[in-house]
């Protein structure tokens, strides 16, 4: 676990500033702001950029606790959910908890070297091709249980995702409980290794912050 | 007309400016000349000096091969010296030897007729030339100081140093005019490193420095053998980067010299960041990428450590001029925007104005002569087979570092 630092607009220039010379940047009290043109480039190429976005983006300043927000608002990516767009602009870049988890290194650096990047690029490749190139998540409670199941390194529904969250967060953990998967084994007999390892591997924030994530969409999927 | 291939990537244009950058061979030659000039002339058989084997060395960008060749031809080309004496700090005080390499400098200008008398500067002396060529040489009178460095490492913790002794051997004692130990006879003398900050370079770019000299080798070249390729014979990526960001910094602060990021910050930084790459494109992104994570806080104080001497903060002035500071980190944004836009969205012929404004008119023109270049901004976007080519390209490179993100919306 690294030490709880500031990000500061020196760290967004020294991550942006080189690979994205068309963004700017200012900052408030909790925020660095960056507004202009997103590039989708990985170097040199005789013929520029793949695509240009218009973006603004809120890098808050208690990064990695806060998920960055990322507005695209040149109305080139239609806003509707299936191309992971709130109506309002905003990017659904990725399920935060599951890249803190997965990502060997959770840097600023490292988020726009990686999720940002990758949104741009998976916008640019579908639209050319139709295909997300680094796959998607579902939308909703049922996306969350993807992540889940990639931290698991085996699928689950909801149900079970939740259950298996229930599990790594208990205090103790105990063989005769039922197991999450729904085998009607108990734990002992199913799912006992997978579930110590989760809860030796992951912090308790990030499973906590998955499954109060997980129960909100499931409860107002049920509502609606 | 262009001469080169009408299609010539970034790093052909970049090679090509670094090029007409760098000092050209007749002014290198002069150097040289002129420094040995005042080398034979310190120990003619009448010098007062000869018993102390006078030693005139170039220090700074000359002897690192990060020079640049004046803006214009009017503009001075400064050449930093050293004069060294084979003495030792107890025989004579910093004035002592000030003076007396000061009489023989005075001697040396008075028999060339040279028209301006050499000045008495802080820790220098400083001799115009006004012949065909502006050259103005600051020469540091300084005696070898070993021993006082490799304890003063010591001391403070620095082992790894204190045992380099490419590097320590070429610590010196120095005079300084406003040092309070100036006109008595003390083992207190100023110290410095020039030459051992020279070795620290080299050796920060050691394996390019060796694969220049084989390609140099492989391609055809005087030498008999590898080993006997001179440093100065071959220029690494991590040397041209430093010269075309020294260009920009130069005119980027045109109108405010005084308080231009000096070139020793820019050097030693740059030199950290670099990781041995060989293309001008990698070193500039490398470069201008990692260079302030060198830029070290002590004490709520911004720290660049000279790499030979780690208790000597080359930015200690930024903390009573801070305008010094900001200048840094504003060149640093114009460099990374005006380099990266070049590298990142232009096209290879496409020079971004600012970049071009800050490498200077002459440069460019000078590339024009080989290749189509012009300003621009907005470069075309590729028709589409092209374009779907290049993303795949993209995730590939993706996929390979293993960095895929998915992503997701939690509105159905």
């Amino acid at each position: 676990m690294s030490e709880p630092s500031t990000l500061t607009i020196e760290d967004v220039r020294r991550a942006l500033g080189f690979a994205q010379p068309l963004l700017k940047f200012t900052e408030s009290d909790d925020a660095i702001f960056a507004y202009g043109v997103f590039i989708v480039s990985d170097g040199p190429h005789p013929n520029g950029p793949a695509k240009r976005f218009e973006i603004k983006c809120f890098f808050f300043k208690d990064f990695p606790k806060r998920e960055p927000i990322v507005i695209e608002n040149g109305g080139v990516i239609p806003r509707i959910a299936d191309r992971h767009m709130y109506k309002n602009g905003v990017c659904c870049l990725c399920v935060w908890q599951e890249w803190l988890v997965l990502s060997q290194d959770t840097s600023f650096q490292a988020f726009c070297d990686g999720p940002l990047y990758n949104f741009f690029l998976s916008q640019t490749w579908f639209e050319q091709t139709g295909e997300w190139p680094f796959d998607e998540r579902s939308h909703g409670a049922k996306g969350i249980a993807e992540s889940i199941s990639q931290l698991l390194g085996f699928k689950v529904n909801e149900q079970q995702a939740n259950s298996y969250a229930q599990a790594i967060l208990a205090k103790r953990v105990k063989g005769h409980w039922p197991c999450p998967c729904g085998s009607n084994k108990k734990l002992r007999d199913c799912h006992l290794d997978e579930v110590i390892s989760l809860r030796e591997q992951l912090g308790a924030d990030t499973i906590l912050g998955l499954q109060s994530q997980l129960q909100n969409l499931m409860k107002a999927e049920r509502e609606t | 007309m262009p001469t080169e291939s009408p299609t010539p990537t970034h790093e052909d244009i970049l090679q090509k400016i670094a090029k007409e950058i760098d000092v050209p061979p007749e002014i290198n030659e002069a150097v040289v000349a002129r420094y040995q000039s005042l080398g034979s002339w310190l120990d003619r058989p009448n010098s007062t000096l000869k018993g102390y084997d006078p030693y005139v060395a170039p220090q700074g960008s000359f002897l690192i091969g990060t020079a640049n060749r004046p803006i214009t031809d009017t503009d001075e080309i400064d050449v930093d010296l050293i004069c060294r004496l084979n003495s030792s700090k107890g025989h004579q005080t910093q004035k002592q030897l000030k003076m007396a390499i000061g009489q023989e400098v005075m001697s040396y200008a008075q028999a060339h007729s040279m028209k301006h008398t050499p000045e008495n500067k802080r820790r220098c002396w400083t001799l115009k030339y006004a012949d065909q060529r502006n050259f103005h040489t600051d020469i540091l009178p300084c005696i070898s100081d070993v021993n006082t460095y490799r304890s003063r490492l010591s001391a403070n913790g620095y082992m790894k140093l204190a045992i380099n002794d490419r590097i320590t051997q070429e610590a010196i004692a120095i005079t300084d005019k406003t040092d309070p130990g100036y006109d008595v006879i003390t083992l207190n003398w100023p110290s410095s490193n020039p030459l051992g900050f020279a070795v620290w370079f080299m050796q920060e770019m050691e394996d390019v420095l060796r694969y220049e000299k084989l390609e140099l080798f492989k391609r055809g070249s005087p030498y008999a053998k590898v080993e006997d390729i001179p440093d100065h014979a071959v220029k690494t990526t991590l040397q041209k980067a430093i010269q075309i960001l020294k260009r920009h910094r130069d005119l980027m602060f045109a109108d405010d010299p005084e308080h231009k990021p000096i070139s020793i910050i820019i050097t030693t930084l740059a030199a950290h960041a670099y990781q041995g790459e060989l293309t001008l494109v990698d070193s500039l992104t490398a470069i201008l990428n990692g260079m302030d994570r060198f830029v070290e806080v002590v004490d709520g104080k911004r720290w660049i450590r000279n790499p030979v001497n780690p208790e000597e903060n080359f930015a200690d002035k930024w903390q009573e001029m801070p305008e010094k500071e900001r200048n840094f980190y504003s060149w640093l944004d114009n460099a990374r925007r005006d380099f990266g836009t070049y590298i990142r969205v232009n096209r290879p012929t496409d020079i971004p104005t600012g970049m071009a404004n800050r490498l200077g008119a002459k440069v460019m023109d000078r590339v024009k002569e080989n290749f189509p270049i012009s300003k621009s901004e907005t470069p075309a976007v590729a028709a589409a087979p092209a374009l779907i080519t290049q993303t795949s390209q993209m995730v590939e490179r993706v996929k390979d570092r293993g960095t895929e993100t998915a992503p997701w919306c939690d509105k159905g």
